[in-house]
């Protein structure tokens, strides 16, 4: 505000010019190009940022949108949002803001907001976010919410502020598949559970006395892949989300396990066994059934996944007589995979990055099982977790952190970290053992 | 075995984001301006030297030359008359005078006599041919003589008329030349006039010439001092002119930019789409309190967050650290955020 001002006052003084003014000018020129300094560091800090609670036309409502954006935004670990006691306003229009109020609790960013019924009875959310060190108003929308989706909407406003200040899409908006296990034996139950991503909105997808493990999202998000031991043996299911509609794509006698979609979605690499017990890479197409073994070594290959082109697969073998990954690209049966893990003794079960340049794997580090992230290249790794569990990393869509299990109190419970290992959090989870945690795509 | 479903989730984009750009009309505006005073400028410091003054001093001193020339053929003798010719006097010869023949008789009586008186005759004869032969002689002598001295006289007229000629045209050259001279000196003069009149006219250009110099001089010398304190102040700003500074105040410098680096260092906070290579140059205008008024990312090949990202750094970081030397200030900075990976 303070330079829009400076600047019309000066393009008057121009409009009166005399020579004086000129020579100013001409004096100054030179002199604009001054004290130049280099800046070669900053900081991994979480960004401080206001969010005011939304006003809510012909409220309450159930679900107050501010909170749930603040709450992502905090969860992802690169904002710090000031605690409402710091307010010294609480505007919700634009022309109500005092940006120097809100520089003087040193916040560089404000969202205000409304919850509003629209016309022909449309609830909404709107929210307007505003830099407040320059005043400049940097998005404005209005997102449709019906009543239970208002949450959804607040997801989708956080993914929005996240986008426009990090500068990476927001994946607040996603979902979250994990295998919770309650009770014990022999009352034990598994739960298969979609939620949202910050862990609320649950729904329960399947539930069985018999395990329920390793879910995978189809690349659409339609649907999951799982593996059920529902008729005593392992089988692969293929459930339809919205319909509930499953059916099973692999059940052949042994091992069927570890079931990965190919990015095209038409085909599901899996774990499978032969008679005699030697467990490989299996290759299963959806729509037919038909299955293909790729891998043929009498060592264990097992948790495949698949490259981001589709045209290859890594997965863990012991063939090298510790555990290890491997990548078998181009995909062609019989041929001979490529080692890509040799640091420590122990790399499993790999997940891709979305843009595969970086592997997540469970990696031994000092007597513990934790979390490293790989360089797809160069096989260069490094631990990013400190748990001593930590188990099922799966990469969030846009590629910033990952859900991983990790131990708490004798349990498991859900956590993320950055996928550089400087922010991590942990999702609160209702009672029971979580596991196999699987982030949703876009 | 119940059927387990969630509902699908939509959510839709209803509006669009949108930004304010401002500034632009502003800035072009007072480019424009400065762009046309500086025209301006330079225009009239070039006026007083034009050429064309210089032109017309050549065209008058051309003509001067073209008025002088007549003079100089007037310089030239002019054109004499052709002489008289004088007759050449021509010597008559004298004509011999012939004895007379009397009587016989006589002649015979005086035979004697007359032989006598032939003699005598004769004699006198001889002495009257001697004489009239003297007298001839001394006639033809005195003839000769005067002959002689007319045509000495003759001569001397001639030459005494041509001595007159000769004076008279001398007299008349030297009068030509007087004339000539003095008609020659009246050109000079007239030229000396005319250049006299000229070169005042030119000195009086020249004067104005440099009258308006020296003002251009003295303009162009403030521009050129305004310029030297401005370079003294990029010197100051500039590492590789520290040498130029004082060692004190090179320190003081150093430890100013360490400060600056380091606040606005501390203030990034580095988005995570940061990708190596990124090179972003900041114009960062501040006042005297270090309180930062304005960001402007000039050249930058980072997206719109991180740009977001670095402006906001600077803006965090205000108020920036102050020199301890307040000579050392500088109300525009320039920030170049080049992350060394």
């Amino acid at each position: 505000m303070n330079e829009l001002f400076v600047r019309s006052l000066s393009r008057r003084w121009s409009l009166l010019s005399g020579a004086s003014l000129m020579l100013l000018l001409l004096a100054a020129l030179p002199a604009r190009a001054d004290l130049s300094i280099q800046i070669t560091q900053g900081v991994t800090a979480p960004i401080a940022i206001a969010v005011v609670p939304f006003a809510q036309s012909q409220g309450p409502w159930p679900v107050d949108a501010a909170s749930v954006i603040e709450a992502d935004l905090a969860r992802s670990g690169r904002f710090a949002p000031l605690a409402h006691g710091s307010f010294l306003q609480s505007p919700s229009t634009a022309s109500s803001i005092d940006f120097a109020s809100w520089r003087m609790v040193k916040v560089d960013y404000l969202v205000i907001g409304r919850q509003v019924i629209g016309t022909a009875n449309t609830p909404a959310v709107e929210f307007e976010l505003y830099s407040v060190l320059t005043g400049a108003r940097l998005l404005g929308l209005s997102l449709p919410a019906g009543n239970t989706n208002v949450r959804a909407a607040a997801h989708r406003a956080a993914d929005l502020i996240y986008e426009n200040i990090i500068g990476v899409k927001g994946a607040f908006a996603t979902r979250i598949a994990y295998v919770l296990v309650e009770g014990q034996i022999p009352n034990r139950r598994y739960r298969l559970i979609v939620a949202d991503a910050d862990g609320e909105n649950t729904h329960v997808v399947a539930e069985s006395r018999e395990p329920l493990m390793s879910p995978a999202w189809s690349p659409d998000g339609t649907s999951l892949a799982y593996v059920s031991f529902e008729s005593r043996f392992s089988a692969i299911y293929v459930q339809t989300l919205a319909t509930g509609e499953r059916h099973r794509v692999a059940a052949r006698e042994g091992i069927n396990g570890a079931p990965a979609w190919s990015p095209d979605g038409l085909k599901l690499a899996f774990t499978g066994s032969t008679r005699d017990g030697n467990v490989d890479v299996y290759v299963c197409t959806v729509s037919s059934g038909q299955i293909q073994r790729i891998t043929d070594d009498p060592a264990i290959d097992t948790e495949p996944v698949w490259t981001v082109d589709g045209r290859g697969l890594y997965f863990t073998s012991d063939r090298s007589g510790r555990p290890q990954i491997y990548l078998l690209s181009p995909l062609v049966a019989g041929q001979k995979p490529a080692r890509v893990t040799f640091e420590g003794p122990y790399n499993a079960r790999a997940r891709v990055s979305s843009d595969g340049s970086q592997l997540a794997v469970i990696t031994q580090d000092q007597g513990a099982y934790r979390l490293a992230a790989v360089d797809a290249k160069s096989g260069q790794g490094r631990v990013i977790t400190r748990g001593t569990l930590d188990l099922s990393p799966s990469f969030a869509p846009n590629g910033q952190s990952l859900i991983y299990s990790t131990r708490e109190r004798g349990r498991g419970v859900l956590a993320t970290v950055s996928v550089d290992g400087s922010i991590s959090s942990r999702l609160s989870a209702p009672e029971g053992d979580i596991r196999d945690p699987a982030w949703s795509p876009f | 075995m119940e059927t387990p479903r969630i509902k699908p989730i939509a959510v839709t984009l209803s509006a669009a984001q949108s930004r304010q750009s401002r500034w632009g009309g502003a800035a072009a505006s007072l480019a424009l301006h400065a762009v046309l005073v500086g025209l301006l400028a330079l225009g009239s410091l070039s006026w007083h030297a034009k050429p064309e003054a210089v032109h017309s001093v050549a065209a008058y001193v051309v003509h001067a030359n073209d008025l002088a020339q007549p003079k100089a053929q007037a310089l030239a003798p002019p054109v004499a008359d052709s002489p008289d010719k004088a007759s050449e006097p021509t010597a008559s010869e004298p004509e011999p005078v012939k004895p007379d023949n009397a009587a016989l008789e006589q002649a015979q009586k005086a035979a004697q006599q007359k032989a006598a008186d032939l003699i005598k005759e004769q004699a006198a004869q001889a002495q009257e041919k001697e004489k009239a032969l003297a007298l001839q002689k001394a006639k033809a002598e005195q003839a000769l003589a005067a002959q002689q001295d007319k045509a000495a006289a003759l001569k001397a007229a001639e030459k005494a008329k041509s001595e007159k000629e000769a004076e008279k045209k001398a007299k008349e050259k030297q009068a030509a030349e007087i004339k000539a001279a003095d008609e020659k000196a009246k050109a000079l003069k007239a030229a000396a006039d005319k250049k006299a009149a000229e070169q005042a006219l030119a000195d009086k250009h020249r004067a104005q010439a440099a009258l308006a110099e020296k003002a251009a001089a003295e303009k162009a010398d403030l521009a050129s001092r305004k310029q030297r304190e401005a370079d003294l102040a990029r010197q100051l700003a500039g590492e590789e002119h520290a040498d130029a500074l004082s060692a004190a105040q090179a320190g003081l410098l150093a430890r100013y930019k360490a400060e600056l680096t380091g606040r606005v260092q501390r203030a990034w906070i580095r988005p995570p789409g940061v990708r190596t290579g990124l090179k972003c140059s900041v114009r960062v205008t501040q006042l005297p309190t270090g309180t930062v008024t304005g960001v402007r990312v000039a050249e930058c090949n980072a997206d719109a967050a991180v740009r977001q990202s670095i402006e906001a750094a600077v803006y965090r970081a205000s108020p920036l650290p102050l020199p301890s030397d307040p000579a050392l200030f500088d109300r525009n900075l320039n920030l170049e955020f080049a992350p060394d990976e």
